[in-house]
């Protein structure tokens, strides 16, 4: 469970492709979705190079929602929270799949290159504490050891606090995406993500304030 | 030397990011006039709150002051002599007149932060107020129209990270008041005249930057942070972390019985640290941020970004309990004691388990009843896109430092959409002046805030109603960034 640093140093190149097209200056009048969405130009192999990211990054991010939901089946301590829990291990487990063919079929690694964290030093600084500011919603070791410890009524409020978060982290990253990529598949996952995650954040938050 | 302090880095990654963001922002200008200070529009605007009548008079003064750290007197700048400065305490709707005197040696400005109050008075020089010189004076005049947690700084360079900070509190004639105590939780990062000067730190930082490598910020002690941590919290270690404008080991000490209900409004007054805040022991039912109410979520462990604020209720056991404000990814801690009947006080090195607990954000609130904003797509949708680099130490809005920005621009009455993208790998506390917008979509589940702690790569979409007119900042709440150029305007166009 070491993706916090590997995550945030590999978005950064999805970030990249996506600021090409970002007009700061007023909008007014635009519709909602604006005129800020299409890229001017992009090349070709940028776009694919943002496609290959997206999965590249979107495959150990829903891996761990599964591990997360794993947890959930097992200390989840309402029917609702086992409920949601499988539910996320349906939508996801068939995703990672469709993500992993589209790498194979795209000639791409599984995984972005450096993205093993073997070799970079200062990942696992003794003592300082990384205070869980990962990106895009991953959970640090730390978190999923808290979750791993944590049971009863305890374990459901983690769980649902991490599991917002961690929904946050893919639903930006599918918006990125979506700003870019031409590729219908891409297009129609990312959607899915998109929407599907906002309704189970809708759902969390609801159990958590009751 | 100050070993306590150190600079933090990740010039490359941080670096790349922003060359990629100016490239594609050149040629996005339209201007037309916009609101300026003066217009009968502001005016108009005031004329239309509601008032209970009842005017509150205030003197304020900001000086130079001694203030005693834990037995380290330090000389510093604060309001009226006391750190946190007084609390300033009027009822929604309450006309206030705030007479200002500036005693301190540069000129300087008073900013309401949160509230939504007549642009004219809103604090910030060159904008909307004129600054006030040496020995100068400004009488403040505005109605007050949302009750809540509130606070006031300077906006005027690095002032904000001496003393100069106090709360705001607008009572509400509906809060039902289920609770025994109301207790302010103010933090801060101190290094006035402990370590540096906020000034010197600033000129570090350009300096360090500027210089355009690595080979500058070799730092103490923790050299191997790989030279771009990217979950940093922040850009400065402080020799110090403050509770209510007391050193750790001489904590504020907060009284109540066993059993009672205490509110807790935690405001984050630091310029540049992110804090985790818990009182040990106890859960903290979450009841209002940004002085909106939100429905009550209860958790061991709260974070908070620079500027944000949260109320907390919490129901106190037997004993005496650390209230821990522990800043994030950087080492140290302020505290501050909850005394409930009997019990020891705990050793100041104790570090309550709540810490290692998850930390409740803003992503799981819900917008109290009540509080939305009415249902309506945005007649106006902008980006805002913060990135920045290290070295040179540069932060921007839509690629452009304050200086050369692009104001964003709504017409009043128009729903407006901001669409905020960290394109950074750090979290950045993002403040709309003049407004509470709404996170999510207006009408949605989204609760309502002025200032919002956007995660490292991070997106967040905010609604708000143009109703109040005038020129307003928007701007990262990292006094450090904001002084670097990541700062922009919302222009009302006439």
């Amino acid at each position: 469970m070491r993706y916090a640093r590997p995550f945030a140093l590999a978005i950064t190149g999805v970030a990249l492709t996506a600021t090409l097209a970002a007009c700061g200056a007023s909008t007014e009048g635009a519709t909602t979705g604006g005129m800020n969405d299409t890229p001017s130009s992009p090349s070709t192999l940028t776009v694919q190079a943002a496609d290959i990211a997206f999965a590249q990054l979107m495959i150990p991010h829903h891996t761990q929602a599964m591990e997360m939901a794993d947890l959930a089946l097992k200390y989840g301590s309402t029917a609702e929270v086992k409920t949601l829990a499988t539910q996320i291990k349906a939508a996801q487990d068939p995703e990672i799949a469709e993500m992993t063919q589209w790498l194979g079929g795209w000639g791409a690694p599984l995984e972005m290159p450096g993205s093993d964290d073997a070799g970079m030093p200062g990942m696992d600084h003794s003592g300082m504490d990384m205070g869980g500011l990962s990106a895009a919603g991953m959970m640090s070791e730390q978190d999923m050891g808290a979750l791993d410890q944590a049971r009863g009524a305890d374990f459901d409020r983690v769980w649902l606090q991490m599991m917002i978060a961690h929904h946050q982290g893919a639903i930006a990253m599918a918006e990125q995406v979506l700003t870019t990529t031409t590729d219908e598949q891409v297009k129609a996952l990312a959607s899915n993500v998109a929407s599907g995650q906002n309704t189970e954040i809708d759902t969390m938050q609801q159990l958590l304030g009751s | 030397m100050t070993p306590s302090r150190l600079v933090t880095r990740r010039q490359l990654l941080v670096g790349a990011i922003g060359v990629g963001a100016t490239a594609g922002l050149s040629a996005c200008g339209l201007r037309s006039p916009s609101t300026p200070v003066g217009s009968p529009a502001i005016a108009a605007a005031e004329s239309a709150r509601a008032t209970t009548g009842t005017m509150r008079d205030f003197a304020l003064r900001a000086a130079p002051a001694q203030v005693d750290l834990g037995g380290t007197v330090v000389d510093t700048w604060t309001y009226g002599d006391s750190l946190p400065g007084t609390t300033l305490r009027a009822t929604a709707g309450d006309r206030v007149r705030v007479a200002f005197r500036n005693d301190l040696p540069e000129a300087t400005s008073v900013h309401w932060h949160g509230l939504a109050i007549r642009n004219d008075m809103d604090g910030v020089p060159g904008v909307t107020t004129p600054e006030v010189v040496p020995g100068g004076s400004f009488d403040f005049d505005f109605v007050v129209p949302d009750p809540g947690t509130y606070w006031f700084h300077p906006h005027h360079g690095m002032q904000l990270d001496r003393g100069l900070y106090a709360p705001f509190i607008i009572e509400d004639p509906a809060e039902p008041g289920d609770y025994d105590h109301d207790w302010l939780v103010v933090l801060d990062d101190w290094t006035d005249g402990v370590g540096p000067s906020p000034e010197k730190i600033y000129a570090d930082l350009k300096a360090t930057g500027s210089s355009g490598g690595m080979g500058g910020m070799h730092d103490s002690g923790m050299g191997d942070m790989g030279g771009m941590s990217g979950m940093d919290g922040g850009d400065v270690t402080y020799p110090m972390y403050l509770v209510n404008g007391r050193a750790p080991n001489d904590p504020d000490v907060l009284t109540a019985k066993p059993g009672q209900r205490a509110r807790l409004r935690v405001i984050n007054a630091a310029a540049d640290t992110i804090f985790d805040v818990a009182l040990a022991g106890h859960d903290m039912t979450v009841t209002h941020t940004d002085g909106y109410p939100v429905t009550p979520v209860t958790t061991r462990l709260l974070r908070l970004g620079m500027g944000e604020r949260y109320d907390a209720v919490v129901t106190l056991d037997d004993g005496v309990f650390p209230l821990v404000a522990a800043p994030v990814a950087k080492p140290g801690q302020g505290r501050a004691l909850v005394r409930a009947g009997s019990g020891t006080v705990p050793p100041t090195v104790s570090r309550p388990s709540e810490l290692d607990a998850y930390p409740l954000t803003v992503d799981a609130l819900r917008a109290g009843p009540g509080t939305a904003l009415p249902p309506q797509d945005p007649d106006s949708v902008q980006d805002l896109l913060f990135s920045g680099s290290m070295g040179p130490y540069v932060w921007t809005i839509n690629g452009r430092t304050y200086d050369d920005t692009v104001p964003l621009t709504i017409r009043a009455g128009q729903a407006g959409r901001l669409r905020i993208r960290n394109h950074s790998m750090m979290p950045h506390p993002i403040h709309l002046h003049g407004h509470t917008f709404q996170l999510g979509a207006a009408g949605g589940t989204g609760p309502r805030k002025d200032t919002v702690l956007v995660p490292a790569m991070g997106a967040v979409d905010v609604d708000f109603v143009a109703d109040n007119p005038g020129q307003w900042m928007v701007h990262c709440h990292n006094a450090y960034h904001a002084e670097a150029g990541m700062m922009t305007r919302l222009e009302y166009l006439t």
